[in-house]
């Protein structure tokens, strides 16, 4: 996995703060793999919050906030987000998990 | 601009935009970045440069839109937001379209909020021409 510890943990406190404790967090796509060099960051969770409004809304406070830092400034970060209405799944969530490692 | 506010993009919409409507979301989304990358280069570091205790060139961006903030020209929450906002628009949210449809909502707010900043960077450069006058202001302007 290439993310630093300090990385691991301001994304984790960063994500927790806006989408409340019990968001799950993953880290998947080529930043799984050691072998390979730079590269985006792809993350996903699930958070327990419906409303598609609120949930964009805390995205983009959330990325600001992010960005704001020196670990993940100017970097590009793509979050999959899992909404918490039912019937909610794709494919993507399930590949996430499946190859992604928890943070 | 007034045509935007109020109207929402609904889920149902969202998987059936035109291809024009498409074009044209592309066109508005280049545009805002254009807008916003002038601004953020030149036109609020220009501002900072008129007013009355001008911060040295080097300092951070974010120290000077904190300056900027208290001189009523911008909210740092505001830009930081629109910020991420250019680059969800370009995100495509396949088969979420409940979550492509408010993306495309915040976007066209979005517009209108940028557009305030640049009117508040206007104001802010009368303001300075009413009160002092423009010989006094430095000799090169980037």
């Amino acid at each position: 996995m290439r993310l630093t510890p300090r990385q691991i943990r301001i994304f984790k406190m960063t994500v927790l703060r806006h989408f409340g404790e019990n968001t799950l967090v993953w880290l998947f796509g080529s930043r799984v793999d050691d072998r390979r060099k730079g590269g985006d960051y792809d993350f996903y969770f699930e958070t327990e919050l419906v409303d598609p409004d609120e949930i964009l809304d805390r995205k983009l406070a959330l990325l600001a906030d992010l960005h704001s830092t020196a670990e993940f400034e100017d970097e590009k970060i793509d979050l999959v987000i899992r909404p918490g209405a039912p019937g909610q799944d794709l494919p993507i969530f399930h590949i996430a998990k499946a190859d992604g490692i928890r943070l | 601009m007034n045509d935007w506010e109020g109207a929402r993009v609904s889920t149902d919409q969202t998987p059936n935009l035109t291809g024009f409507q498409r074009r044209l979301l592309d066109q508005l989304a280049y545009r805002f970045s254009k807008l916003q990358d002038s601004l953020g280069e030149k036109v609020l570091p220009g501002l900072l440069d008129l007013a009355e205790e001008p911060l040295p060139e080097e300092t951070p961006f974010a120290v000077k839109l904190q300056r900027l903030e208290r001189l009523g020209v911008v909210e740092v929450e505001v830009w930081r937001m629109l910020r991420e906002l250019r680059n969800q628009i370009a995100h495509e949210y396949i088969d979420q379209p409940a979550l492509r449809a408010a993306a495309i909502d915040r976007f066209l707010e979005g517009v209108a909020r940028l557009i305030g900043i640049w009117r508040q960077a206007g104001a802010f450069v009368r303001h300075r021409i009413d009160n002092d006058p423009p010989q006094a202001w430095p000799k090169t302007i980037d």
